[in-house]
């Protein structure tokens, strides 16, 4: 395991953290997921030790790190930290920044290797104002790699990045870590970008983890509704959730009558809030088609499992 | 959990706070005779005084410091540039040296009545009196106000002018209902260091014979060896600057004055006719009477006695000013450095309350701290002999205790510029650094040291010009026979060798305009 969190507890004025449990296996790439004030970013800094926890233990790579006895210090805890704004050193060079964490400050081949590895070669001599955002990050990852930490922390990396560059730049950055076969962490508050990612993923709300799956068990069987609600649309026969592509329309036959309530125009698609009829009781369903319908009118669907 | 910087932090904190504790608890004593005497005669009249100029110098000073802010600000002109950066040079002279030229301007047997006399008036104008002092006063003051003001204006002006006009409001509106509003910190907390430097003057004060309190403090110890009235007297001055701190910080409330940074282009408008000439006559005054007349008497006198003054005694006192103020000024930074740091990398309520205390000492008036450090340094002193430890007194009269006077009164320098520059250096720089392996200490070196070197620079010349220019404490607490050019001037003023002071005032204006200018060159060019 190369890290492990139990009972973990912090609080500021109030409780932040409630009885963290988490274990995460070598290699793997886990998102923090939640809105925010949710703690994740507590979280994290919690693992990197930039904050103290109340209570709790945590390991990594089976070492001991924190109790209530002991408390390592960030430097000493083998972690990366890639920051939101990336935080790099204004007054050093890429090189500088890459080898700032690094023993042998002459390493020009690590250096190489490194920017070959975010497709930055050459960029050695440059100042971190002479960088696009995007390639911020990428140095900044560079860095992180350079000092061979146990555990990659990432919070909120794409946040600053805009909409159309942030699926190339997902990639890139899943690209260099998957390459690097290092265990990372991810913070996010999208759950588009967690599922993209992860091979698992932690969702926080108010302090407390609700489920710790993998991205297709968390969509299709989430454990509460506001886990369901909080990856899309989500339908529910008592506690059952269907997602959208579990819905089938007919106007002929299915499993179940529904009624049209009202349709919205979206572009591509309506969506259609209907009323499902289920042994004489109305379930208000939200579904899409690429046609019409009026109010009241009516027609089947069918569940898949 | 106390760690070793929070630490090192409350213990310095506790240093630097035992001297006004000391007045403090020594006031709080039983009346004495002379004070109760004090009370029934004069107490009112230094009080009322002290109330009197404070007032009135802040009155002349907003005037001056915002109308000149004002006008250099939103109007062009011709020589704009050069009313920008001269209006700042009143700032070298220091008050003292500005009261001492003037008063020989405008002496029996001097210039301005020998010009009168020429035109047949036989009149004689005494101008040893308050409206010449709040005059002065006034004149030496203002540019903290326009200093201040024009920053904040800027800032306003480029983030706020061009959408407001946008929404159809005139400029005269915008200024009054928006951009002056949001300037009310930056007014108020000028005048409130206006009214604080007014409060603890001494120089001016006691020789133009204003008994106002903070001469009133040092007559009453020295003159009348009466400690008890001296502290009691201490502590209403002290009383009068928490009055004057505590108006500053109502008047910021709740409301937030906020302003995004905009490098926003906007077209100041031009002025013509009348207008034009009135702001040349209004932005001339405090240059020609803050500046040029007291440089120019100090040139024509500093050239007239060079030859019997310039000698092996004049290189010894520059050296004393030199070395004692860059002494300071490195003390102040590296502590301040260390401090500042603590509180950004452990931001706790008591550790952010503790820079507030470590300020203490540049509110309060010299004369306080300086009869602070005194009882403070002898009954350490007496403590030490008793225990045979030493033979003689080993503090009082040190050099060491007028450097502690210094760190303890321009400590608030150091930490704020410090505090400042920290706030614009993101948290995630040393969060990097000591996530890649970096402990606290060899980060605040890699990472936020180079990035503050000019910040560090800027702190350390403004503690410099700030020592350079003290006169009262070093008065009180300098060694036997070791002068500066601020006790020099004051000695040789008071001994009514008006003329010669000319030379160590220059050297004082000369130290304080280079960087004065390095500050005003960087921030406006």
């Amino acid at each position: 395991m190369i890290l492990e969190l139990k009972q973990l507890n912090k609080s500021f004025d109030k409780p932040v953290l409630k009885d963290i449990n988490l274990e995460i296996e070598q290699g793997q790439i886990i998102s923090i997921l939640g809105k925010s004030g949710s703690g994740k970013s507590t979280l994290l800094n919690v693992i990197a030790g930039f904050e103290k926890a109340n209570s709790g233990t945590l390991h990594i790579n089976d070492q001991l790190i924190f109790n209530k006895k002991k408390n390592t210090e960030p430097q000493e805890r083998n972690i990366g930290f890639v920051f939101q704004n990336y935080a790099l050193f204004p007054h050093l060079t890429v090189e500088g920044n890459i080898l700032f964490g690094v023993k042998n400050k002459k390493n020009k081949t690590l250096v190489k290797e490194l920017l070959e590895m975010v497709d930055l070669e050459g960029s050695e001599k440059k100042y971190p104002h002479e960088l696009s955002g995007g390639e911020q990050q990428r140095i900044s990852i560079a860095r992180v790699l350079a000092t061979d930490p146990d555990i990659i922390l990432l919070d909120e990396p794409f946040s600053s990045v805009d909409t159309l560059l942030k699926t190339q730049i997902e990639k890139d950055l899943l690209t260099i870590i998957k390459k690097s076969r290092k265990t990372a962490i991810f913070v996010t508050h999208d759950p588009k970008e967690a599922m993209a990612i992860s091979d698992k993923i932690a969702f926080l709300e108010n302090g407390e983890i609700l489920q710790y799956d993998t991205p297709q068990k968390i969509y299709y069987q989430p454990e509460t509704k506001t886990v369901a609600s909080f990856f899309g649309i989500a339908n529910f026969i008592e506690e059952q959730c269907y997602r959208l592509n579990q819905i089938k329309l007919s106007m002929d036959e299915g499993m179940y009558k529904a009624q049209v309530d009202h349709s919205i125009f979206r572009g591509e698609y309506y969506e259609l809030h209907i009323n499902v009829n289920v042994d004489q009781k109305q379930y208000p369903f939200v579904v899409f088609d690429y046609n019409n319908f009026h109010t009241k009118e009516s027609f089947y669907i069918s569940l898949l499992k | 959990m106390i760690n070793r910087w929070s630490f090192f932090n409350y213990v310095l904190t506790f240093i630097i706070v035992l001297p006004i504790a000391f007045v403090i608890n020594h006031a709080l004593g039983s009346e004495t005779q002379t004070l109760i005497h004090l009370k029934e005669t004069i107490l009112s009249e230094y009080i009322s005084s002290t109330l009197i100029l404070v007032f009135a110098v802040g009155f002349f000073t907003l005037i001056l410091g915002v109308g000149t802010a004002y006008l250099t600000t939103f109007y062009q002109f011709k020589f704009v540039g050069f009313f920008v950066f001269a209006l700042a040079l009143p700032f070298a002279i220091p008050t003292y040296i500005m009261g001492y030229i003037y008063s020989d301007i405008f002496g029996y047997f001097n210039h301005f009545h020998i010009f009168l006399r020429s035109m047949g008036i036989k009149e004689y104008f005494n101008v040893l009196n308050i409206y010449s002092v709040i005059l002065i006063m006034s004149l030496a003051l203002y540019p903290y106000v326009y200093l201040l003001v024009k920053a904040s204006f800027e800032k306003s002006k480029s983030a706020l002018l061009n959408p407001a006009l946008s929404l159809g409001s005139s400029r005269k509106r915008v200024f009054l209902k928006i951009i002056l509003p949001l300037s009310r910190p930056a007014i108020v907390g000028s005048l409130a260091l206006v009214m604080m430097e007014t409060i603890s003057e001494y120089g001016i004060t006691e020789y133009y014979n204003i008994k106002t309190l903070t001469p009133a403090i040092f007559n009453t110890w020295f003159g009348l060896h009466d400690s008890k009235s001296a502290t009691y007297l201490a502590v209403m001055a002290m009383l009068m600057v928490l009055i004057v701190l505590s108006i500053e910080k109502y008047n910021r409330g709740k409301a937030s004055y906020k302003i995004e940074n905009s490098n926003a282009e906007v077209e100041k408008q031009r002025l013509k006719g009348y207008k034009l000439y009135l702001t040349y006559f209004f932005l001339s005054l405090p240059v020609i009477f803050g500046f040029l007349i007291p440089l120019i008497w100090i040139g024509v006198y500093s050239y007239e006695y060079a030859a019997k003054l310039l000698d092996d005694k004049f290189l010894t006192i520059l050296t004393n000013s030199f070395t004692t103020s860059i002494l300071t000024a490195f003390i102040i930074m590296v502590l301040a450095f260390f401090v500042a740091y603590t509180s950004r990398i452990f931001p706790t309520v008591i550790n952010r309350y503790l820079s507030k205390i470590l300020s203490l000492g540049f509110t309060m008036p010299g004369a306080v701290i300086a009869i602070g450090i005194i009882m403070l340094f002898t009954d350490i002193d007496k403590w030490l002999i008793e225990n045979y430890i030493t033979k003689t007194l080993f503090l009082s009269g040190s050099f060491f205790t007028l450097l502690f006077a210094y760190i303890v009164r321009f400590f608030a320098i150091g930490v704020n510029t410090m505090d400042s520059s920290f706030e614009r250096i993101s948290i995630d720089l040393n969060k990097a650094s000591r996530s890649l392996g970096y402990s606290y200490f060899k980060t605040l070196f890699k990472v936020e040291l180079p990035l503050m070197k000019n910040a560090l620079f800027f702190g350390f010349i403004l503690v410099f010009m700030s020592t350079i220019k003290e006169l009262p404490l070093t008065l009180v607490l300098r060694p036997f026979n070791y002068d500066t050019l601020a006790t020099k001037t004051y000695i040789l003023a008071n001994a009514q060798m008006l003329h010669e002071t000319s030379i160590y005032a220059l050297g004082i204006i000369v130290i304080s305009l280079i960087p004065l200018t390095i500050i005003i060159l960087k921030r406006h060019v």
